[in-house]
C-alpha cells in the first residue's frame, strides 16, 4: 500500500480529500513538526552521477629490493631542445653541454627523433644519428650576470671535483658601462695538477653592471696567465680604455674545437625528412660504459653529473684515468642467453692484475638513523644473480653488517645463477650505512666477470614484490599510478629498458612491475612514461603491452609529469611555433598535441586491436593555469584532465605549517579546495564545449596528487629550518590533518572527481607511512572508506539544515556514501572543521581551554532500519595527536627522539557499536565513540550502516 | 471509490474521525489503486485512503490540488507557505516581533521523516533561522520575507510567503544629455571623510560617458567608455588610493537602456571597493588596499555630476539618465558592495532604483542626494542634510 503523509499542522484540522469523484475526511489535534536541531543534514536520495571508485594511489618504490640494487641495463642521457637553424646537415641547437655537465665526446653516434607542429598537427619529422658533435664548454667569471671584476688582476683556483691533468684555458674580455662584453683576448692554458691547499684565493672586487651580454666592442686586453700552483693561476690583463669592469672566460675543452654556433651536430644515417628550424629535436645515448671524456672536466669528480647512467652496483664507475672504464653493458647475441627470462642487457666487469672489484650497494643502517632499511633478526638478504667468468674463480658475498664474515663461493666459465644469502643482523645502533658486497679478489692475470638479472631482497617475498606492509593499504577497484618512470631528464632510459624483466629496468624499475602489481590487487594501472620515449619505443610498448598484459580492461597513459612544471629532472615543456601557420604554440597546447601523436602512433602498431578498447589517454594540467585545458583542445582523445590539489604548502600555498592554532585552522578550512576545482571545471567545460564533447561523459576531472602539503626547501620558495620541518611532520599528519583529508577526498567525489594519494610509501613528506610503515591517519581515512564501500559507490546529495560557520565555511561537513558492491551499505563521514582550541599551547593566540571546538550534529539519514553499525574512531581526540614517528617521540634537530605525547598509536581498527535506536535520525554521540553532545575540532569519524532500509 | 478511516495507535477512545465511504472503486467503475494519507500526532494518526492520482485536499476549509505522482518518491510538497501565527498591526511601526507558524504539506513517508526550518530572507540574504523575528526599523521599510523549507530523503521544498512589502514606490529617473550637469562647488564635504559610499544607479542610452569628477580629474572621478571603466579617488594629501581601468571591460555586454548601478567604497588608510552591477545583476566586485593613506578622502573639490568643460577637454555626462545618485561619508560600517545585503538597499533584481528610504535607514542621510524630479533638479532642490547643488549645465525634463 502506498502512503502519504500529511503534516505541518498544528492544532485542529478538519481535513477532507477529494478523488476520483470520492471524499474522505477526518479532523484531528494535531503538533508541530520536528524542528532542527544544531549542525544538522539531511541525506538525499539523489546522488551524483558518477560513479565513484576507491581513492587512487600513486605508488613509487616501496617494493621489495627497491634500494638495494637492479641491473641490468644501460643508463640512457637524454634531452630535447629546438633547432635554432640548419645549415645543410648541420643542426644548430643549445643545451647539448647540460650546465656544462656532458662533453661532445658522450653523444658521437646517440640518436635523434625530430618532431614537428605543422597545420594544428604535431608530426614525427625523422630520426638520425648524432656525428661530429660540436659546443662550447665554459664558464664566465665572476658567475653573477650582473657582476665585474673591477681591477685587472683575478686569482683563480679550480674546484675538487674538476678533473685533473688535462688543459683549462682562460680569456679576458673588458665590460662596457651597457654590460656588453667586448673583444675576447687570445686564450692562455695550463694543465691542472695537485690540490694547491696551501693556496688561498681572495674574493675578487667586482662592480655591478648591466646584465652582461655579448657584441661589445671594446679591444681586447692583453692576458697574462701565470699558474701559481698545480691548480691555481693568478690572470693579469691590461686595461682596456672605456671598460666598466672585466669578465674571465674559463674554458674546460679546447675553444679551438668551438664552433661558431650556440652548438651543433651533423646529422647522419637520416630517415624520414630532412629537420628545419623551429622542430623539437630530442636526442639520446645508450650509455653502455663511461669515460672521462665524456663528461666535462668540470663535474669529474661530481658524482651526481652521471648518477642514472650506469649501474649503480658498480664501484667506481667513472675511473679517473683516461683508459675505458672496467665495465661494459652488453646486449646478448642471439642465443647466448642461458635462461629465457633474461632482458635484454649483461655487464661485463674486467679487472685487471692486481686489482680488485667490490661491487653492490649501501642498503641498511644502523638503529640510530631511517633512511636505509635495518636488518632485523631473522631478515635475510638474498641476492640472486647470473654470473660467469673468464676463468674458475672464488668470488666473496657479504650483507656489509658490522662484524659479518664474507661467504666465498665459486664461479665457472659458464653461466650459472647464483642464490646468495645472508642472515647475519646484529642490529647495530648508530647511523652508519652498510654495502652488500660481491668482491672479486685481486688476481695475477686479467679477470672478466660477468652478471646478468641481479635481484636483491629480503627473503620472504619475490623481489619486486609491494612490501606487506604497504600492499595492505591497497584497495580492489583502485587505480594506481605508477610514478617509478618519470622525472628522469636527462638519465632516462627507452622501451627496451622498461619492458625488461623485473629488476632488469630503469634504476630496478620496469613498466612490468607496476602491471603485475596491479593484476594482483585487482587495481587499474595507471601509467605514466617520459614523452621523449621515440616513435620506435611506443611501438615496442604496444606489442609488449599486447603481448603480456592485454587481461587488464583498462589502462591509463600519461606521458611524462606534470610537463608544466620546471623543476629538475621533469620533462618541461615549452611553447612552439606552427611551422605551416605561423602560429604560436604553448606549452599546453604542444603537451595535447604531443599527446596526441603518441595516441596516434600506439594505433599504427599491429597490436593496437588488442590495445584500443584499453587504452584511456591522461593529461595532467596544472590546478592554478590553463595548462590542462589547452592540451585537451589538442587532444580530445584523453579522457581525464587532471590536476594535482594539495591542502596548502607545495604549489597552493606558501604558509609554513606551524603547530599554532592559525595553522590548523588553516588546514581545516580547507574544505577540498572546491573553489580552485570550480575554475577548472568551468574552463574545460567551456573547451569541451567547443569540441562537441561533454565532462562527465566523454572526458573527466581528476586528481593526480592530492593530500597534505609541504613546503620544502629550494622547491617552493620557502625557508624551512630543521626544526620546521620536524614540527611540519608533526601538524601535517595529524588528526586534525586527516580530518581535513577526509574532507578534501569526499569533496572530490561529490563533485564528480577522483582524488589521489600522494604518494605510497615510507618515509617524510607526502608519503602514506612512517619509516617504520606504520600507515599515517591521514592515508589511513580516506582508504578505510574505500575498503568500507568496495570498488563502486556513490555519494549522496546533503541538504544541510542547520550549520554553524567560521570564515564562511561550514564547521561541519557530512558526506554519504551508498555502496554499489555492498547492498544496503551506507557510510557517513562526518567531520568538524573547527579547532580544538583546548590543545594548543597556552601562548597560542587562539587557545582557549574552555573550547574544544565541540559541535552538536545530527544526521537525518531517510532510512527506518539497519542491521549492523560499524565506527572508525581513529579520528577522535586530541586533533594534534600524530603517528609520525614512533609513539611516544618525535624527532629532534640533533637527530635523536624525544619524548612526545602527542606521538599516539591510531585506533585504525573498525568497531562494531550498538545500533542507534533512531537510524532516521542520528545524532553523533558517545554512541558512535565521540563526546556524548557532539564531535570535537578537528576530529572525524566514519560510521558504516549495513542493511539500511527504508521499509 | 474512497475508504477514510482512523487507525488509533494507543487509545481507541480518543479518535475522532468520521468514516465517509467503504469503496475503492472510481466513479466510472474502474478499480483504483489506493493511496493512504496520514496524518499522526503524539498519540494517534489517522488514515485516509484515496484514489492514486490528481485530488482535492481540503484543510479548514481551505482546497488545495495534488497529484499522488508528485509526492510519492518526490521531495515534500508544500500546500501552502508559512503564515504569522497573528495578525500584523495595522501600523506596522509597533511590529517589534514575528512567530510564524509552518504551512501543511504532504510527503512520502518512505522518504523518513521531514525536517522543517523557517527562516527569514530578503531575497538571497538570510536575515534569521527560526520561527520567530525581530524585525528593524530597516526591515520594516525594505521588507522581508518567511520561507518553509521542507526535506527528506526524497529531496527539499521550499516555500516563501512575503510577510513584509517593502515600502511602495515608483522610481523617478533624471534624463541627462551629454551636456547636462550639476554641479557642488564647495566639494561634498569640507575637511575631508573617514570613508565615502558612492552609489549611481542610471539607465543609459550610451556605452560611455563621466558619471562625476572633479576639477583636476584624479580626486574623485567615475566614468567609461567601450574600452574600460575608470574611477579614482584621493585622500587629501594627493595620493592615489583608488585608480581602477576595470570595473568595465570591453568584453562585458552592454545594450541602450541597460540599468547600469556603480557602487564605490573608499576608507582611510586605503581600502576601496567597487562593484558594478548590469540590471540588478553582479557583473563584478573588487576590492584593493593601498598603503597607507595618511590623510582623509579628499572631499573637498568641486564635484559635478555630468558635463565638465574645460576649454580644450570636455568631459561628457552619461547619456540616460539617474534613477539613484547618492554618497554617504563617515558611514558607521564597511558594506560589502558585492553582497545581496548591500545591493538589494538600492535596486531590485531587474535593476531599478529601491525607495531612497531603504538605503537611508542602513546607511544613514547621505551628504549628496541627487534629485531625480526634473523640476526638483532645475530648482537645485536640497534633499540632503547640507546637499545643495550650486549650479547646473542644461534645464531637465
Amino acid at each position: 500500500m502506498k502512503q502519504i503523509n500529511l503534516a505541518g499542522i498544528v492544532g485542529n484540522a478538519s481535513i477532507n480529500v477529494l478523488s476520483a469523484g470520492m471524499s474522505a475526511d477526518t479532523t484531528a489535534q494535531l503538533t508541530a513538526p520536528d524542528a532542527s536541531t544544531a549542525s544538522a543534514a539531511y541525506i538525499l536520495d539523489t546522488k551524483a552521477e558518477r560513479i565513484c571508485t576507491p581513492l587512487s594511489v600513486t605508488a613509487s618504490g616501496g617494493w621489495n629490493g627497491s634500494s638495494f640494487g637492479a641491473g641490468f641495463a644501460p643508463g640512457v642521457l637524454s634531452n630535447f631542445s629546438l633547432v635554432q637553424n640548419m645549415i645543410a646537415d648541420r643542426v644548430i641547437l643549445s643545451g647539448l653541454d647540460y650546465y656544462t655537465t656532458y662533453a661532445p665526446a658522450m653523444y658521437e653516434g646517440a640518436e635523434v627523433e625530430f618532431r614537428r607542429i605543422s597545420n594544428g598537427q604535431m608530426v614525427h619529422v625523422g630520426t638520425a644519428k648524432m656525428t661530429q658533435v660540436r659546443f662550447p664548454l665554459r664558464a664566465l667569471l665572476p658567475s653573477a650576470s650582473t657582476q665585474a671584476i673591477s681591477g685587472t688582476t683575478f686569482r683563480h683556483k679550480l674546484d675538487s671535483w674538476n678533473r685533473r691533468n688535462v688543459p683549462y684555458w682562460y680569456a679576458v674580455s673588458a665590460i662596457g658601462a651597457d654590460g656588453k662584453m667586448g673583444i675576447r683576448s687570445p686564450w692562455a692554458s695550463y694543465v691542472a695538477t695537485g690540490t694547491d691547499s696551501e693556496i688561498s684565493v681572495p674574493t675578487a672586487q667586482t662592480v655591478t653592471i648591466p646584465s652582461r651580454a655579448e657584441g661589445g666592442t671594446l679591444p681586447a686586453p692583453a692576458l697574462t696567465l701565470t699558474a701559481i700552483g698545480g691548480v691555481t693561476v693568478d690572470l693579469s690583463w691590461s686595461a682596456v680604455s672605456g671598460a666598466a669592469g672585466y669578465v674571465v672566460w674559463l674554458a674546460y675543452n679546447d675553444p679551438a674545437t668551438w664552433p661558431d654556433t650556440v652548438g651543433e651536430f651533423r646529422l647522419q644515417a637520416l630517415q624520414g625528412n630532412m629537420p628545419q628550424t623551429g622542430d623539437m629535436v630530442i636526442w639520446r645515448k645508450e650509455v653502455l660504459n663511461m669515460t672521462p671524456e665524456m663528461f666535462c672536466a668540470r663535474v669529474h669528480g661530481a658524482s651526481s653529473a652521471y648518477s642514472g647512467l650506469y649501474p649503480s652496483v658498480i664501484e667506481n664507475a667513472l675511473v679517473s684515468t683516461t683508459k675505458p672504464a672496467d665495465w661494459e653493458i652488453r646486449t646478448w647475441a642471439e642465443n647466448e642467453k642461458p635462461a629465457e627470462d633474461l632482458g635484454r642487457y649483461y655487464l661485463r666487469r674486467t679487472i685487471p692484475a692486481g686489482a680488485q672489484a667490490a661491487d653492490g650497494i649501501y642498503w641498511s643502517g644502523g638503529a640510530g638513523q631511517t633512511y636505509y632499511h635495518r636488518k632485523k633478526q631473522g631478515e635475510v638478504l638474498v641476492v640472486d644473480v647470473w654470473i660467469r667468468a673468464s676463468k674458475p674463480v672464488t668470488l666473496r658475498f657479504t650483507s656489509g653488517q658490522p662484524g659479518e664474515v664474507s661467504q666465498s663461493f665459486v664461479v665457472g666459465t659458464d653461466w650459472q645463477k647464483y642464490h646468495l644469502t645472508s642472515d647475519f643482523a646484529p642490529e647495530p645502533t648508530g647511523t652508519s650505512a652498510y654495502r652488500w658486497v660481491i668482491l672479486a679478489p685481486a688476481g695475477d692475470t686479467e679477470l672478466t666477470v660477468e652478471y646478468a638479472q641481479l635481484r636483491v631482497r629480503l627473503g620472504g617475498s619475490d623481489y619486486g614484490a609491494l612490501r606487506p606492509e604497504l600492499a595492505q593499504s591497497l584497495l580492489p577497484g583502485q587505480k594506481i599510478r605508477d610514478h617509478s618512470l618519470i622525472k628522469t631528464r636527462p638519465a632516462t632510459y627507452t622501451a627496451k629498458t622498461v619492458t625488461n624483466p623485473v629488476g632488469e629496468g630503469y634504476k630496478g624499475r620496469t613498466c612490468g612491475q607496476h602491471m603485475d602489481l596491479c593484476r594482483t590487487y585487482g587495481a587499474t594501472p595507471w601509467v605514466q612514461l617520459e614523452w621523449a620515449l621515440f616513435k620506435e619505443d611506443w611501438l615496442l610498448w604496444a606489442e609488449w603491452l599486447a603481448e603480456n598484459h592485454a587481461d587488464f580492461d583498462t589502462i591509463m597513459l600519461e606521458l611524462g609529469n606534470e610537463n608544466w612544471n620546471s623543476i629538475s629532472a621533469f620533462w618541461t615543456l615549452y611553447g612552439m611555433k606552427d611551422a605551416t601557420t605561423g602560429e604560436t604554440i604553448s606549452a599546453g597546447a604542444v603537451y595535447g598535441l604531443m599527446t596526441r601523436m603518441v595516441y596516434g602512433w600506439l594505433q599504427e602498431s599491429p597490436f593496437w586491436s588488442v590495445l584500443a578498447d584499453k587504452i584511456e589517454m591522461v593529461l595532467g594540467g596544472h590546478l592554478l593555469s590553463a595548462y590542462g585545458e589547452q592540451a585537451y583542445a589538442r587532444c580530445p582523445e584523453a579522457k581525464y584532465v587532471m590536476v594535482a590539489s594539495y591542502n596548502g604548502g607545495w604549489d597552493t600555498g606558501t604558509e609554513k605549517p606551524e603547530e599554532t592554532g592559525a595553522a590548523f585552522r588553516r588546514i581545516l578550512s580547507f574544505a577540498g579546495g572546491e573553489a580552485r576545482m570550480a575554475v577548472r571545471e568551468a574552463a574545460l567545460a567551456e573547451i569541451a564545449a567547443t569540441l562537441g564533447k561533454t565532462v562527465g561523459t566523454d572526458v573527466f576531472h581528476d586528481i593526480y596528487e592530492a593530500g597534505p602539503g609541504y613546503q620544502m626547501n629550494g622547491l617552493n620558495g620557502a625557508s624551512m629550518t630543521a626544526a620546521e620541518i620536524i614540527a611540519q611532520e608533526c601538524v601535517v599528519k595529524s588528526r586534525a590533518a586527516a580530518a581535513a583529508q577526509v574532507d578534501a577526498i569526499c569533496a572530490a567525489w561529490k563533485r564528480g572527481w577522483l582524488s589521489n594519494w600522494f604518494v605510497l610509501g615510507r618515509g617524510n613528506y607526502w608519503t602514506s607511512h612512517s619509516n617504520e610503515y606504520v600507515e599515517y591517519l591521514t592515508h589511513a581515512a580516506g582508504r578505510m572508506i574505500g575498503e568500507s564501500m568496495g570498488a563502486s559507490f556513490r555519494i549522496h546529495d546533503i541538504h544541510p539544515l542547520v550549520m554553524t560557520t567560521q570564515d564562511s565555511v561550514d564547521d561541519i561537513a557530512i558526506y554519504a556514501f551508498e555502496s554499489l558492491a555492498h547492498p544496503g551499505r551506507w557510510l557517513l563521514a562526518v567531520l568538524n572543521r573547527a579547532i580544538d582550541r583546548s590543545v594548543l599551547a597556552p601562548d597560542d593566540p587562539l587557545y582557549d581551554a574552555a573550547d574544544t571546538g565541540l559541535r552538536p550534529v545530527t544526521i537525518h539519514t531517510g532510512f527506518r532500519s539497519a542491521t549492523g553499525c560499524r565506527v572508525f574512531q581513529g579520528g577522535l581526540g586530541n586533533m594534534r595527536a600524530h603517528n609520525r614517528y614512533p609513539v611516544g617521540t618525535r624527532l629532534t634537530t640533533d637527530g635523536t627522539y624525544a619524548a612526545d605525547p602527542l606521538c599516539v598509536s591510531f585506533d585504525m581498527e573498525w568497531h562494531d557499536v550498538v545500533l542507534p535506536t533512531d537510524i532516521g535520525q542520528l545524532a553523533i554521540d558517545a554512541t558512535f565513540g565521540t563526546a556524548a553532545t557532539g564531535l570535537r575540532g578537528g576530529n572525524f569519524v566514519l560510521i558504516e550502516l549495513s542493511g539500511m532500509s527504508r521499509s | 471509490m474512497s475508504i477514510s478511516q482512523t487507525i488509533p495507535l494507543t487509545d481507541e477512545s480518543s479518535t475522532d474521525y468520521t468514516q465517509s465511504s467503504e469503496h475503492n472503486v472510481l466513479a466510472n467503475g474502474i478499480l483504483s489503486e489506493t493511496v493512504t494519507i496520514q496524518l499522526a500526532n503524539d498519540t494517534h494518526s489517522y488514515e485516509l485512503s484515496v484514489a492514486e492520482g490528481a485530488g482535492t485536499i481540503t484543510i479548514n476549509g481551505v482546497s488545495y490540488t495534488y497529484d499522488t505522482a508528485d509526492i510519492i518518491g518526490k521531495a515534500p510538497m508544500i500546500l501552502f507557505g508559512p503564515r504569522t501565527a497573528l495578525p500584523l498591526p495595522a501600523d506596522l511601526s509597533t511590529l517589534t516581533s514575528v512567530d510564524y507558524v509552518t504551512g501543511p504539506y504532504l510527503y512520502d513517508p518512505a522518504g523518513g521523516a521531514p525536517v522543517v526550518t523557517l527562516s527569514t530572507r530578503r531575497g538571497d540574504e538570510v536575515l534569521g533561522a527560526g520561527p520567530n523575528y525581530a524585525p528593524t526599523d530597516f526591515d520594516r521599510i525594505s521588507g522581508f520575507s518567511a520561507q518553509q523549507n521542507v526535506v527528506n530523503g526524497w529531496g527539499k521544498s521550499a516555500a516563501l510567503t512575503e510577510i513584509v512589502a517593502p515600502h511602495p514606490y515608483t522610481p523617478a529617473k533624471l534624463s541627462f544629455t551629454a551636456t547636462h550637469a550639476l554641479i557642488k562647488s564647495d566639494g561634498i564635504q569640507p575637511g575631508g571623510a573617514d570613508s565615502m559610499l558612492i552609489v549611481a544607479n542610471m539607465m543609459l542610452e550610451e556605452r560611455s560617458g563621466t558619471i562625476y569628477r572633479d576639477t583636476l580629474g584624479t580626486k574623485l572621478r567615475a566614468y567609461f567608455t567601450s574600452q574600460s571603466g575608470r574611477a579614482y579617488a584621493s585622500d587629501l594629501n594627493g595620493g592615489l588610493l583608488l585608480n581602477y581601468n576595470d570595473w568595465l571591460k570591453p568584453a562585458d555586454p552592454f545594450t541602450a537602456d541597460d540599468n547600469i548601478c556603480l557602487m564605490l567604497y573608499m576608507n582611510t588608510p586605503g581600502y576601496a571597493q567597487i562593484a558594478y552591477y548590469r540590471n540588478g545583476q553582479k557583473v563584478r566586485a573588487s576590492s584593493s588596499t593601498r598603503s597607507a593613506a595618511t590623510e582623509k578622502l579628499d572631499t573637498t573639490t568641486v564635484l559635478t555630476i555630468g558635463f565638465t568643460d574645460f576649454g580644450s577637454y570636455k568631459d561628457y555626462s552619461v547619456k540616460g539618465g539617474y534613477w539613484d545618485f547618492r554618497i554617504w561619508t563617515d558611514l558607521a560600517e564597511v558594506p560589502d558592495l558585492g553582497t545581496p545585503s548591500v545591493a538589494s538597499c538600492f535596486m531590485t533584481d531587474s535593476g531599478t532604483a529601491k525607495h531612497p528610504d531603504i538605503a537611508n535607514a542602513r546607511f544613514g542621510t547621505p551628504r549628496i542626494w541627487l534629485p531625480t524630479m526634473p523640476a526638483q533638479a532645475n530648482a537645485l532642490v536640497n534633499q540632503g542634510s547640507s546637499g545643495n547643488f550650486t549650479s547646473k549645465k542644461g534645464t531637465f525634463a
